[in-house]
C-alpha cells in the first residue's frame, strides 16, 4: 500500500496457470477507483476492448469494476487468460490499495 | 502476380532497425492484397514488448539507451523480446484462410516453423499456445493481432541465445528472485546453435519459406515490398513506432 492525500496505489501479479503474467496497478480514492492499468503478455482481441474498459472503470467502485470488466470482455476472444483473471486480480491489488 | 490466391507471397527482407520492422509489418497487414511472408532481421538489437505491457516495468530503459538497443512496442500482445540472434517471421493473411478459433490459427501458422527445424534435424513441436518448442525448450514465440478481416502474425525463431544478456534488459518482477528466474529461463529456452545447429541465416529463410509454401500448399512467389507498403511503413516508423507517445503509451 502506498497513500499520498488520501489516493493510495495497490499492484497485483497473476500468474496464469499456461505462464502468462497479469500486472494490475489501480489507484483508489475513496472507494473508487480514478486509475487503472492491466499490464501483461496475454491476447485480447480486439486488444481495444482493455483500453476501452480501463477507462470506463475510471470513478466506479470495485464492484461496479468487475460488472465492466465482465461487459467488455465476455464478448471478446481471449487467449492465454480469462475474465475471471482479470477480475481477480483487480480485486487484489484494490485490497492492498485499500 | 500479386493477386492469385494460390500463391505465397514471399518477400525476404534484410537487416532493419525495430522501427522500421513494425511499420513494415503493420504495413503489410493493412495493404498486402495476398497471403505473405516476410522474413528478416534487426539492426541495432531492440526489444519489443507486447501490446498490453509496460515499457518501463518490463524493460531497463536507461541500460537499453547506453547498449544502444531499440525499444518498440507491438501491436500484437504477448510478451517482451529481445531481438538479437534470431530470424524474425511476419504472415499476413484474409482471416477466412483460418475459419477455426484463434488458438487453431496461432498453431496452424506456428507449424511451419516446427517444419521447418524437424528439416534441420531437431525434435520441434507446438507447445503451450503460441511457442515452438524443441526437447521441451522453447526456440520460437510468436503473437497475432486481428484488423479489419486479416491476420497478422509475427515471431521469432531463434539462432542463438545469450539469457545473461536478456536479463541485463528485461526486468524482473522480483529482483531478490532474479538469479533463480535467469536459471529457469536458462533451462527453459534454446537456440540452433544450443541444439548444435550452425546454419546459414538466408539459408534459414528459405527453409522457412518451402515449410510456409508446403504446409498452406502454395506456390512461393518472390516479392519485394510495393512503393505504396513502403511508404505506409515510413509513415508509420515516423508518426507511431519512433514515438514515446506509442512505446510508452501504458
Amino acid at each position: 500500500m502506498n497513500a499520498t492525500n488520501g489516493i493510495s496505489e495497490g499492484r497485483h501479479i497473476r500468474k496464469i496457470p499456461g505462464g502468462k503474467m497479469l500486472k494490475v496497478v489501480v489507484r483508489v480514492e475513496n472507494g473508487k477507483i480514478t486509475y487503472v492499468r492491466f499490464h501483461g503478455d496475454y491476447f485480447v482481441y480486439p486488444e481495444e476492448a482493455v483500453e476501452d474498459m480501463e477507462r470506463e472503470i475510471y470513478g466506479k467502485n470495485l464492484e461496479e469494476a468487475k460488472e465492466i470488466i465482465e461487459k467488455y470482455l465476455s464478448s471478446a476472444d481471449m487467449v492465454g487468460i480469462s475474465v475471471k483473471d482479470f477480475c481477480e486480480a483487480l480485486e487484489e491489488a484494490y485490497k492492498k490499495a485499500r | 502476380m500479386l493477386n492469385s490466391s494460390k500463391s505465397l507471397r514471399v518477400v525476404f527482407d534484410k537487416e532493419h532497425n525495430a522501427y522500421e520492422n513494425m511499420g513494415i509489418d503493420e504495413a503489410l497487414l493493412y495493404l498486402s492484397p495476398q497471403p505473405t511472408l516476410r522474413l528478416y532481421f534487426w539492426n541495432p538489437p531492440a526489444v519489443s514488448i507486447g501490446y498490453f505491457q509496460s515499457m518501463r516495468e518490463e524493460v531497463d530503459v536507461e541500460k537499453a539507451r547506453k547498449m544502444g538497443v531499440d525499444l518498440v512496442r507491438r501491436i500484437t500482445g504477448g510478451g517482451a523480446v529481445y531481438h538479437k540472434y534470431e530470424i524474425t517471421y511476419s504472415f499476413v493473411a484474409p482471416k477466412e484462410m483460418f475459419p477455426g478459433s484463434i488458438l487453431s490459427s496461432y498453431r496452424k501458422i506456428c507449424y511451419p516453423l516446427v517444419l521447418t527445424l524437424r528439416k534441420l534435424g531437431l525434435n520441434a513441436e507446438i507447445g503451450g499456445v503460441n511457442d515452438v518448442v524443441v526437447n521441451g525448450r522453447k526456440i520460437s514465440g510468436s503473437a497475432q493481432t486481428r484488423k479489419k478481416g486479416r491476420i497478422l502474425q509475427h515471431g521469432t525463431l531463434l539462432i542463438d541465445v545469450d539469457v545473461d544478456e536478456m536479463f541485463q534488459l528485461l526486468l524482473v518482477p522480483s529482483e531478490k528472485l532474479k538469479d533463480k528466474i535467469v536459471r529457469d529461463v536458462k533451462k527453459r529456452v534454446t537456440s540452433l546453435k544450443h541444439q548444435g545447429v550452425e546454419v546459414d541465416r538466408e539459408e534459414l529463410a528459405k527453409i522457412m519459406a518451402e515449410s510456409f509454401s508446403e504446409f498452406f500448399e502454395m506456390e512461393i512467389e518472390e516479392s519485394r515490398l510495393t512503393n505504396e507498403e513502403m511508404e505506409l511503413a515510413e509513415k508509420l516508423r515516423v508518426d507511431k513506432y519512433e514515438r514515446d507517445e506509442w512505446n510508452f503509451r501504458r
